[in-house]
């Protein structure tokens, strides 16, 4: 007898929670003739078909809250928790397959004295064009001179998952930089490793290598990669690069080159080489990037000046174009200015072409190269087919947009932002359309993103599109780059 | 009554090291111990927890940084650390009991703590070994008391033990397993044969952390070095002292075997202070390697600075000055007294380093990020601060605290709104954080508060790099923009007074005698400018043309007359005495004559070499 009463108790209590934890549809709304504050801002960016779900937080004290999400198969309700709307990985996928090339109606409502009121709606449009399903950047702390921990990791888009590629806690808290893929194929990748077990690592079909590449005709290590998409070079810039601190400006810092050059790697043959037009004493050439077809070589170039620091706000870099035969391993003999900085204003920093070879997008800020540090920098489009120049608008803000690549179907660009706190940089997608418009963009979508975006103590570095992950164990890396020797690479003169 | 006495006696034997222990902590350890505090920031946040225990080893780290979060108060440090030294004797001591019950095992079990206590002199061994190393101890305890019975075969239990011990606390699980097989091996367990298959599982799990890229190279799993700061270089006597443990094994069974149990013969006692005393002997020399005097009084120095103890950090000098360190401390502490300038001489002075000294590379410097940041120095500080906050675990909460002021001075609320919000989850730190949150995107009371409004103040108008040239560049732009910062003022007129730099301070006089924080001449100045005056005076022309003076400067140096001396802020009584000096000075150049002015700018200029 005991037993069954304490079975119905059991049962009863069961049931009781079962029905906690479920809501049941509201169906009576009040409309509030106001737009809801939300983080991150979402209202009617486009996004890709595969990304994943677009989590957001509402930002208001009420703690019962519901989003009316209306798409082609009618509406639905999401019921918020702790101010946040949790979209199932599943049911995300199936709203974007369901309103691919569509839009979806998003409406918050809250509920206030009994009461739920509705906001104004806002929209998501989604896109049919699908992104490059993973990003790698750095993670490192916003610091001036010193850092601690650091890393390189990988994130697949249609998740939340992140992974490392190396962290520098393997490697005695050295720093690693500059990770370039060719072609966004991760199995062609580089990348540098400086201060302790220094060296660049190339990582090509899961065969590594650790290059030394200091040589005596060039001022440093190889600085800056892009790869040729052929995969047999990488572009680099060589720079010597210094960093100081305003004693008042809101941008910071100011770091600079006093000289820098660009050189080419043959990675089969272990060698640089270089052209005069591009090692010129007259002049700072930096950003070096390849056309998609691998015939030109586009970078920044400025005036050699030599009272730096002091004379910082002269330097202004243009953007220049210079032809590249492969096959022969030489240079045009003349430079194309595609901008001139000295004419037209500004400094252009990290020059990228769009896969299909139909844009060009470049960072300009009023002088100097480190754009990250400037809140003047902002986006421009570079269109080839009419040579036109446009500011990229919608995409930038009041504070600093920096480094940025494209997407391998060239219809989404992944960029570095510090608009959200003016100090840590974030990354935010952006549609670029076959005309060359850009949608509005939203920031890198994770789980809980106010909460993640809040606690995270990292900057976002060097935002790279992949097609696949790095498989490369981490084990390999560390051991090639703590037990290997470097390889030394020459430096072949060429006409 | 016999056995009475021996428990007695041994009571007071332990309690005397106890003693002999809280004392040595506390006069040597307790600056450095609330210097590790200020190397993490331990936070009540569910993320944060989570990432610790992660990792191997994250129980012991998240254990230590629990712990460590309380040494912000000295004793509380110098308290919890002997307790912990206590806790690793006792269970040593239990641990070896069960191998052979007598008292003079109680001196042996005394090692493990005593070398723990020399390994937390050097502030790169994390506080976490020490956690580790009870931690490893307690599952010892555990496997001889329930695991290991001679008659029982449970390696299970002790394979599962092991490997709980290593994921809880790392490479003293290696530790562990060796001195389990050694353990077993001594008592002539069944089990002996199997226990030696511990270790080479852990070298295996190990050697499979390494081959997953979990941690970077085989040391750090296996050795101490797993416990210590990655950058910096580490001494072998680590390794010596921490498998020194299944050695005591070793030796208390030798004790047993050889030896009568009840009465331990002369033998027995002369082979165990043998060892103590040789084991002593190493860690002497072992202590005389990681003792850093410069650094333990430099930890001294940043708790009264941190602590804002102006007048105990100026107590704490060490005389006669050794270093940089211990000047720039010193006038700082003069500094934020309000008397640097009239007391700059009362103590030995070597420069302008004396005032500030820049390291070609200025990373983790706390020192100089307080000195930027006193001397209004905002941006500078800032630069150095954020440095040195990327701590060797974690963050710096002092340099946060600096950092969020400099983002409030800056107005840059959003990233100030972070640090406040980091800081809000620490137990010491979280009231100072919350009370920031009034000025955020409040203008008008940054502006009223007394430190936050001076900072703002004191960005300069004159748009340049700091730290391009010398400090005192950055401070002549600083007090031109804000000239009611009195400490930038002090630090540029004792800046000027060391470099005996006499025309910028007539510059100095010119420009600012009068304002509000140059109401009144200090005495040091007063001293330079009569000499400045007397100097100009006494030259000839021909000799100033051969030293690069033109007339025009000349007659303008000349036009500082003992008049104009008086006018701006020059008292009689000091040119009564420069008087008196200059003709001392005229009749003999012998130093020893000059004592009575030893605390004069004259007496500086003439006599100290910069």
């Amino acid at each position: 007898m005991k037993k069954k009463v304490w079975r119905h108790i059991f049962f009863c209590l069961f049931i009781g929670m079962c029905f906690s934890c479920t809501h049941t549809s509201v169906s009576k709304f009040q409309v509030l003739d106001e737009d809801v504050s939300i983080f991150p801002d979402i209202k009617d960016v486009t996004i890709p078909c595969n990304i994943a779900p677009l989590n957001f937080n509402y930002i208001g004290g009420e703690t019962d809250i519901v989003l009316l999400v209306k798409g082609v198969n009618g509406e639905e309700q999401l019921f918020g928790k702790k101010g946040i709307f949790n979209f199932k990985k599943n049911h995300w996928k199936d709203l974007l397959s369901e309103n691919k090339g569509g839009r979806l109606s998003l409406t918050v409502a809250v509920r206030r004295n009994d009461k739920w009121f509705k906001y104004n709606p806002f929209h998501v449009n989604i896109s049919p064009d699908s992104i490059d399903p993973y990003i790698s950047y750095r993670l490192i702390p916003p610091g001036y001179e010193g850092w601690h921990s650091m890393g390189i990791y990988q994130r697949n888009l249609e998740s939340f998952d992140e992974e490392a590629i190396i962290e520098n806690k393997l490697t005695n808290y050295n720093c690693v930089n500059c990770h370039s893929y060719c072609q966004r194929n991760p199995n062609q990748m580089i990348f540098h490793s400086r201060a302790e077990f220094d060296g660049t690592v190339l990582i090509k079909d899961s065969v590594l290598e650790k290059i030394d590449t200091r040589t005596n005709a060039t001022i440093s290590s190889l600085v800056y990669p892009y790869w040729h998409p052929s995969g047999n070079y990488i572009a680099f810039s060589v720079n010597k690069t210094r960093q100081n601190f305003y004693n008042s400006h809101p941008n910071r810092i100011e770091v600079y080159d006093d000289a820098s050059d660009i050189v080419v790697y043959d990675i089969n043959k272990r060698e640089i080489f270089s052209s005069d037009l591009l090692k010129s004493v007259n002049a700072f050439e930096t950003f070096p990037t390849f056309s998609p077809d691998g015939k030109s070589l586009f970078y920044c170039s400025a005036n050699a000046i030599d009272s730096l620091p002091y004379k910082y706000k002269d330097v202004k870099y243009s953007l220049c174009r210079i032809d590249f035969d492969m096959d022969r391993k030489c240079f045009g003999n003349h430079v194309d200015t595609i901008y001139n900085a000295v004419s037209k204003g500004g400094s252009v920093s990290f020059p990228r072409i769009s896969p299909d070879g139909k844009y060009l997008v470049f960072t300009l800020h009023e002088y100097g190269n480190f754009s990250i540090w400037h809140k003047d920098a902002d986006l421009y489009l570079y269109d080839f087919s009419t040579n036109k120049i446009k500011s990229m608008k919608v995409v930038n803000s009041e504070n600093v947009e920096s480094y940025h690549s494209w997407s391998d179907n060239s219809r989404w660009m992944i960029f570095s932002s510090r608009r959200l706190d003016g100090l840590y940089t974030r990354l935010f997608i952006t549609h670029i359309n076959e005309e060359g418009i850009a949608s509005k963009p939203f920031l890198l979508p994770q789980s809980n993103p106010l909460e993640y975006y809040t606690k995270l103590m990292y900057s976002y570095n060097i935002p790279e599109f992949m097609l696949n992950p790095v498989n490369v164990n981490k084990y390999k890396i560390v051991d090639l780059l703590r037990n290997t020797r470097s390889k030394k690479v020459k430096y072949k003169s060429v006409k | 009554m016999l056995k009475n006495k021996q428990t007695i006696s041994m009571v007071f034997v332990k309690f005397i090291f106890v003693l002999l222990l809280g004392y040595f902590v506390l006069t040597t350890l307790s600056f450095p111990l609330f210097y590790r505090e200020q190397q993490q920031l331990f936070l009540f946040d569910f993320d944060y927890v989570k990432s610790l225990l992660s990792e191997i080893s994250g129980f012991s780290v998240l254990i230590s940084r629990f712990l460590v979060q309380f040494f912000y108060n000295p004793i509380f440090a110098v308290i919890i650390t002997v307790l912990l030294l206590t806790l690793v004797a006792y269970l040593t001591e239990k641990i070896l009991y069960k191998l052979f019950s007598h008292l003079i095992v109680v001196f042996i079990a005394m090692i493990p703590s005593t070398i723990l206590t020399v390994f937390l002199i050097d502030n790169c061994f994390f506080y976490q070994g020490l956690i580790a190393f009870i931690l490893m101890l307690i599952a010892f305890d555990f496997y001889t008391g329930k695991i290991s019975d001679p008659n029982d075969k449970k390696f299970f239990e002790g394979l599962v033990l092991i490997l709980f011990v290593f994921y809880l606390a790392g490479p003293a699980a290696l530790l562990l397993s060796v001195s389990i097989f050694v353990f077993d091996s001594l008592k002539y367990r069944k089990i002996f044969g199997l226990s030696i298959f511990y270790p080479i599982v852990i070298l295996f799990v190990g050697w499979l952390v390494v081959r997953l890229g979990i941690v970077g190279a085989y040391s750090y799993i296996f050795t101490p070095k797993g416990y210590y700061e990655m950058t910096a270089p580490f001494s072998p006597y680590y390794q010596y002292c921490w498998f020194l443990f299944p050695v005591l094994l070793i030796l208390v069974s030798l004790l047993y075997f050889f030896f009568d149990i009840k009465k331990l013969n002369f033998c027995g006692v002369f082979m165990t202070v043998l060892f103590v005393s040789i084991t002593g002997f190493y860690l002497k020399k072992f202590f005389r390697v990681i003792n850093n005097p410069t650094m333990n009084k430099f930890t001294e120095y940043e708790y009264y600075t941190v602590n804002e103890e102006w007048k105990k950090l100026n107590h704490s000098i060490s005389f006669p000055i050794r270093n940089q360190n211990d000047a720039n401390y010193l006038n700082l502490s003069l500094a934020m007294q309000g008397k640097l300038v009239d007391d700059l001489f009362e103590y030995p002075q070597f420069g302008p380093r004396s005032l500030i000294f820049i390291p070609n590379e200025h990373v983790r410097d706390e020192r100089l990020a307080h000195l930027l940041f006193s001397m209004g120095n905002i941006s500078a500080a800032q630069n150095i601060a954020f440095n040195a906050c990327l701590s060797l675990s974690g963050y710096n909460p002092s340099m946060i605290k600096m950092i969020t002021q400099i983002e409030l001075m800056r107005g840059s609320y959003d990233v100030a709104l972070k640090y406040i919000e980091l800081l809000e989850k620490s137990f010491h730190y979280s009231v100072w954080a919350t009370e920031q949150r009034k000025y955020l995107y409040n203008d008008a009371l940054v502006e009223q508060d007394s430190v936050l409004s001076q900072g703002r103040k004191s960005f300069p108008d004159e748009e340049m790099f700091v730290l391009v040239e010398s400090p005192m560049d950055d401070l002549c732009r600083i007090i031109k923009t804000n000239p009611d910062n009195k400490v930038a003022m002090d630090y540029a007129l004792a800046y000027l007074l060391l470099a005996k730099d006499m025309n910028h301070i007539r510059e100095f006089v010119d420009r600012y005698y009068g304002s509000s924080c140059l109401k009144r001449l200090p005495v040091p100045i007063q001293e330079a400018l009569v000499f400045y005056s007397d100097y100009y005076h006494t030259l000839t022309i021909d000799y100033a043309e051969n030293h690069g003076i033109s007339l025009e400067q000349l007659k303008y140096h000349q036009t500082a007359d003992m008049n104009y001396c008086l006018q701006h802020g020059v008292e009689k009584k000091t040119i009564d005495r420069f008087l008196l000096f200059k003709n001392l000075y005229g009749k003999n150049r012998d130093v020893s004559s000059f004592a009575s002015y030893n605390k004069t700018f004259w007496y500086y200029m003439l006599f100290v070499q910069v």
